[in-house]
């Protein structure tokens, strides 16, 4: 398999000051590439960063701030009570069931290592979100929220976030935003068109 | 645009604007009447208010959360409906095949579902007069079902990465395939008197809102016809009740504008909510269901994905999603299972992707990093099939109450048998397809799509919310028009039926009065 060409011939931003991004677009992506507070409205201090912890490892992202703005997108959207339309109806509504899963998690944390998760070391971190995604974490913290359904909205609603950012979309090298003036070349083989059109690359 | 006094009894007022509501409220208007829509989200401007950005235009997905119940929870949200100017039709993504005459009878066929209180002969000349209206672009001629007085009036879009592959991969095991008729220009279009519309530019964001209005949703469609002929259209209108009189006729729709509350007065009522909201506004009202069928009889398609990974780049993002179909499976041969379904190649876009990708499988962490890496490696195939109605399948009120105070909906959904043998079938052929297109790390995704039935069509009252004309049994002034009436859930993406229900709806409307005011003479 012809593994990820470098996409060197522009980067994001250089994408938002061209005419290959539409007015709308351009809006939405300088706002989101802003530097935000992220301080949490809505959860509580330990449990914000036992969240943004949880968002680091589902999303690999070493870089502190960026798993804190996923963290902080959850909690402005918990904050204004906002829904994306639909819920799994065995599970409490969205701001119960944040705030009674990650104080459960801090729970497990502390009867199986006796310490906050946020202390524990990243094996244990790791060892006990695999136990709740298999929903084996156990305990009556967990009776209220179902550990294996909150697993999988949390994920969806990180990855969901994650992959709305430009660093992650210029990553898997996503040029869809830069369609202002559509694609012609859209079937197989696509070298043609490659040549044309700015590919993404990482930002300065 | 003409505007309505809340006190005025207008003729009708339409409530919802989506596939249901915007082709009737074109033709009431046009035949003289004064009608006002009530839409419960905003009018959009697509070329200012929509960016190529997913998570910007969640904005399009109806926002009242609905509860998910049942062994195969629906999710909602992205998939199944809209709201704005257009409803669902401003995420659609304006796949325009037709049901076959087969599938409005499936009862007399194979002994289960509902057969339609009407045929496909009816709804011909509709989808006719729809594919012309909406520039449908399309092959000529389509290769499966009954043979058409006239093929599509423009040629069918390029094809895309995925429609290519999944040609490649049939090609070889001899299925027949075809590019898809799609609601989408493939050249610019003049019509009287909307003007002309854009050509589409492969943009590929059909699901998260059209810019240029080449997508023949209905906000750029039957929309400014209705405006043209008189209709008013009043958006961000949340119908909260129906007021009836003594006789049992509904005299005026109550609704939340903004927060406050208003009146409109009317004669006649058209219900085009879609079938989570015009079920759950009836059940909460305690209207129309003498038959207790309200809510009963929820259906969605049979529509597994099956993804994988590709030598050359995709780039899933580009080109109308759906460009391939094959109908070849409409009854399959041997099959252990009724009806039938039909296949389709996936584009994607990234945040939906990597939304499926997780939920389905559950990778996270670098391994979630990893396979992301391969999205423009990425093309998907789908089906939709058939889904018969069952007891333990519908939709009821919640204890829970929304934002405005009404209780929320809660959906029961479980696969039977039927479904998952189907599911089991396409999967198997579509895995097969997709080796022989040359995919790697294939992994699939059950799920349902188009939320179907609710307020049965029928010619028992005892068994059907409305008539074979689509009004109810119960009250005399009430039509409902939306996905809600199909009696069976068909085989087939649902609006192109939805409008071409609606147009017969208004003609059948249109009838009755005549004669009603002819008796009164």
């Amino acid at each position: 398999m012809s593994h990820n060409k470098p996409h060197q011939l522009a980067t994001t931003r250089q994408l938002l000051d061209s005419a290959l991004v539409s007015t709308a677009t351009k809006a939405v992506l300088e706002d989101r590439l802003q530097e935000k507070q992220t301080a949490p409205a809505f959860l509580d201090a330990a449990s914000f960063r036992l969240l943004t912890i949880l968002c680091r490892h589902l999303l690999a992202e070493e870089d502190g701030t960026r798993a804190a703005r996923v963290a902080a997108d959850i909690d402005a959207r918990l904050a204004a009570n906002k829904s994306n339309g639909w819920r799994y109806q065995q599970m409490p509504a969205d701001r119960d069931a944040y705030a009674l899963a990650l104080k459960a998690m801090d729970e497990t944390a502390r009867s199986n290592y006796q310490h906050a998760f946020a202390d524990l070391s990243t094996d244990k971190q790791l060892a006990l979100l695999h136990q709740l995604q298999k929903g084996e974490t156990g305990g009556e913290y967990w009776n209220k929220v179902s550990p294996l359904k909150f697993f999988e909205e949390l994920l969806c609603e990180a990855t969901e976030l994650y992959y709305s950012y430009p660093y992650a979309l210029e990553e898997i090298g996503f040029a869809g935003i830069a369609d202002a003036q559509g694609w012609k070349e859209i079937g197989l083989p696509q070298e043609k068109e490659e040549d044309k059109q700015p590919a993404i690359t990482q930002l300065p | 645009m003409k505007t309505y006094a809340n006190k005025e009894i207008v003729d009708a007022v339409v409530i919802g604007t989506g596939a249901g509501g915007s082709p009737l409220l074109a033709k009431l208007s046009a035949a003289g009447m004064k009608v006002v829509a009530l839409e419960a989200g905003p009018y959009w401007n697509p070329a200012v208010d929509f960016a190529s950005d997913e998570r910007e235009q969640n904005k399009l997905y109806w926002p009242h959360e609905r509860l998910s119940a049942g062994a195969d929870p629906i999710i909602f949200g992205r998939n199944n409906s809209g709201t704005g100017v257009g409803g669902s039709t401003l995420h659609y993504t304006a796949y325009m095949p037709r049901p076959h005459p087969e599938d409005f009878m499936l009862y007399t066929e194979a002994g289960v579902s509902a057969d339609w209180p009407l045929t496909y002969y009816d709804l011909e000349r509709y989808y006719d007069e729809l594919e012309w209206f909406l520039g449908i672009s399309g092959p000529t001629p389509y290769p499966w079902g009954p043979a058409r007085k006239r093929g599509y009036p423009l040629a069918a879009l390029p094809l895309n990465a995925p429609a290519q592959l999944m040609e490649k991969g049939c090609r070889t095991l001899g299925i027949r395939t075809s590019p898809a008729a799609n609601a989408a220009l493939s050249a610019a279009y003049y019509q009287e008197p909307i003007g002309w519309r854009h050509a589409c530019t492969n943009r590929g964001f059909c699901e998260a809102g059209c810019n240029n209005g080449a997508k023949a949703s209905m906000d750029v469609t039957f929309i400014p016809l209705a405006v043209h002929h008189g209709a008013e259209i009043r958006p961000a209108c949340f119908v909260t009740e129906l007021e009836e009189d003594r006789s049992g006729r509904i005299t005026a729709v109550a609704y939340l504008q903004n927060g406050k509350q208003q009146k409109q007065l009317c004669k006649w009522i058209f219900l085009c909510a879609g079938a989570i909201e015009t079920p759950r506004l009836l059940l909460y009202n305690k209207m129309a269901n003498s038959s207790n069928q309200v809510g009963r009889n929820f259906m969605a398609h049979t529509s597994l994905q099956l993804w994988g990974e590709f030598e050359e780049e995709t780039h899933p993002y580009k080109g109308i999603p759906g460009g391939l179909i094959s109908e070849d499976t409409l009854r399959p041969h041997g099959a252990d299972f009724a009806s039938g379904y039909l296949v389709q190649s996936i584009g994607v876009l990234p945040v939906t992707y990597a939304s499926t990708l997780v939920r389905t499988t559950g990778l996270w962490g670098a391994a979630l990093r990893e396979r992301m890496q391969q999205y423009n490696h990425v093309a998907g195939i789908n089906m939709h099939g058939d889904c018969l109605p069952q007891p333990g399948n519908f939709l009821a009120l919640s204890d829970e109450q929304d934002d405005m105070g009404l209780p929320k909906p809660v959906v029961y959904f479980s696969n039977g048998d039927n479904e998952k043998r189907m599911a089991a079938h396409a999967k198997a052929l579509m895995t097969r397809i997709w080796e022989a297109a040359g995919a790697r790390h294939i992994w699939s995704n059950m799920r349902n799509a188009h939320t179907i039935g609710t307020c049965r069509m029928g010619t028992d009252p005892a068994l059907s919310v409305v008539n074979s004309e689509g009004r109810s049994h119960d009250i005399p002034n009430l039509y409902i028009c939306d996905n809600s009436i199909f009696p069976s859930a068909l085989r087939v993406n649902p609006s192109l039926t939805i409008m071409a229900l609606s147009l017969r709806t208004a003609d059948l409307f249109l009838a009755h009065s005549k004669r009603l005011e002819n008796a009164s003479l």
